[in-house]
């Protein structure tokens, strides 16, 4: 298993495999608090070249688990650790999706103002969509986080003509509605 | 045969297949310009096989088309008859189609900045499935003290509990009744609201609000709006004009259709008690302990 990946890190996965027909993107966290894990979202954001996504049906969460192409899903249930999965079909992934952004917020719905800071581990993995082996993984992320309650996990990017995949672990204050509106959704 | 030990068996190399989902190719017809709009469907019409004009509008009859069809066959032609089907002139079909494809046009959907107000003859929104699943929706009876004292409720049914009603001033606060997280909760701040909780958005089916006054015997002077917002602050209105009545008055119904919340405007008032406004709109399943007062 090779050392896990720094934040701000890439590797050219499919350079490494140039077989790579399909990575399913896994997620974990673990917290004490499980109110606070009921309520945090993972979500797919398939994103053009400057970072806004393709339309509003291009943001893949529970409420919407694929893609208008079908080339990106997240399952609805997840046998195994990671809190959520999500597969993407590399070859069906249209040529106008210049990155495959992987978000977490925190769904506030009652007003209670839980913070990612309340995470003891949050981490980002590649898989093998062919034969489920772990490719990649990444630090862990939680500790840098405070007062946060959305943040960028990582993207999976084209970079000539080969996808690449990068741990980002950036933080957001404002959430969801900070990441809506750098990425172009529309709330 | 002998069975084989599941781990010492061969592994399957043709189960990915099964995974593989095609997307529907477009039919290569006059109709596949129409279909790059991403969301909507391709609206395929029969067609119409008298002179009749198939619209609803009163106005002009349709012009006499043509005796030779100029619509190449879709895979979708529902012409039964070898009389040639009349067919728009070519011409005009491409001013044509547009106005033909506003009668399934796609829905209205809200945004921030610009409110949508639902009417009798626009009465519909649709909200995406960003929007009906990402922070919460919250339901506020915008009404000043004049209007009497109004209450705001509703009428929902959920996938796993069934149909309930949330009733403050006579019935439960929150849906479901006991929760550590309810689905949709009443508060009274400024204004009667209430507020769904959309991290569960997939739990709600169908949900009625309904206005009625506290004081059972008085009759409200109708007015002020209802408003209903997204997380990003998208805002929907329902103006409540209506002349004095007692009885209760469902404002709105929210329907989950496929992971998005359809938004409509009933205005319909029940000159009655709140029982018999939940069965005006088909929840006949909630225990009822009188004519206004819910089992909790």
């Amino acid at each position: 298993m090779p050392a896990p990946m720094k934040r701000g890190s890439n590797v050219a996965l499919t350079r490494e495999l140039p077989n790579l027909a399909g990575v399913v993107l896994g997620v974990k966290f673990h917290s004490a608090e499980p109110v606070l894990m009921e309520n945090l979202v993972v979500a797919t954001l398939l994103c053009t070249a400057d970072s806004q996504v393709l339309s509003d049906e291009h943001f893949v969460f529970f409420n919407q688990l694929t893609s208008p192409d079908l080339s990106v899903a997240q399952l609805e249930q997840v046998l195994g650790l990671d809190m959520a999965q999500i597969e993407v079909d590399l070859p069906d992934v249209p040529a106008d999706v210049a990155k495959i952004v992987v978000v977490a917020y925190i769904n506030d719905g009652q007003g209670r103002r839980r913070t990612l800071g309340q995470l003891r581990d949050a981490t980002i993995r590649v898989l093998n969509l062919a034969d489920n082996s772990e490719l990649v993984t990444s630090e862990n992320l939680a500790p840098a986080l405070t007062s946060e309650t959305g943040m960028v996990l990582g993207e999976l990017y084209r970079h000539s003509g080969e996808w690449k995949f990068k741990v980002v672990g950036q933080g957001y204050t404002n959430g969801i509605a900070g990441m809506a509106a750098d990425y172009g959704v529309t709330l | 045969m002998t069975l084989t030990n599941p781990t010492a068996a061969t592994k399957r190399t043709d189960l990915p297949w099964l995974r593989q989902r095609a997307v529907p190719r477009q039919p290569t017809t006059a109709l596949a310009d129409h279909a790059t709009t991403p969301g909507v469907a391709p609206v395929i019409e029969a067609p119409a096989t008298s002179r009749v004009s198939t619209s609803l509008d009163l106005g002009a009859p349709v012009p006499e088309p043509p005796a030779t069809p100029a619509k190449t066959p879709s895979m979708l032609d529902l012409t039964l008859s070898d009389e040639p089907a009349p067919a728009i002139p070519a011409a005009e079909r491409s001013t044509a189609r547009p106005a033909a494809r506003s009668k399934t046009a796609p829905a209205r959907r809200a945004r921030p900045g610009h409110p949508e107000i639902l009417t009798q003859k626009a009465p519909t929104v649709e909200l995406t499935a960003v929007q009906s699943g990402v922070g919460a929706l919250s339901i506020t009876a915008a009404c000043s003290d004049e209007v009497g004292d109004i209450r705001i409720g509703c009428v929902y049914q959920l996938r796993t509990t069934g149909e309930g009603i949330v009733q403050p001033a006579g019935g439960p606060d929150t849906a479901p009744a006991t929760s550590h997280q309810p689905l949709i909760r009443h508060d009274r701040d400024r204004f009667e609201t209430l507020t769904v909780d959309l991290r569960q958005s997939r739990e709600l089916e169908r949900l009625v609000v309904l206005l009625y006054s506290a004081t059972a015997s008085e009759p409200l002077r109708w007015g002020g709006t209802l408003l209903i917002e997204t997380s990003g602050d998208s805002r929907i209105e329902v103006p409540l004009e209506r002349p004095s009545s007692p009885g209760v008055l469902a404002a709105l119904s929210i329907y989950n259709i496929n992971g998005r919340y359809v938004l409509r405007a009933e205005q319909q008032l029940t000159n009655g008690p709140v029982r018999e406004a939940c069965a005006a709109f088909g929840f006949n399943r909630i225990t009822w302990l009188d004519d206004r007062t819910p089992l909790t």
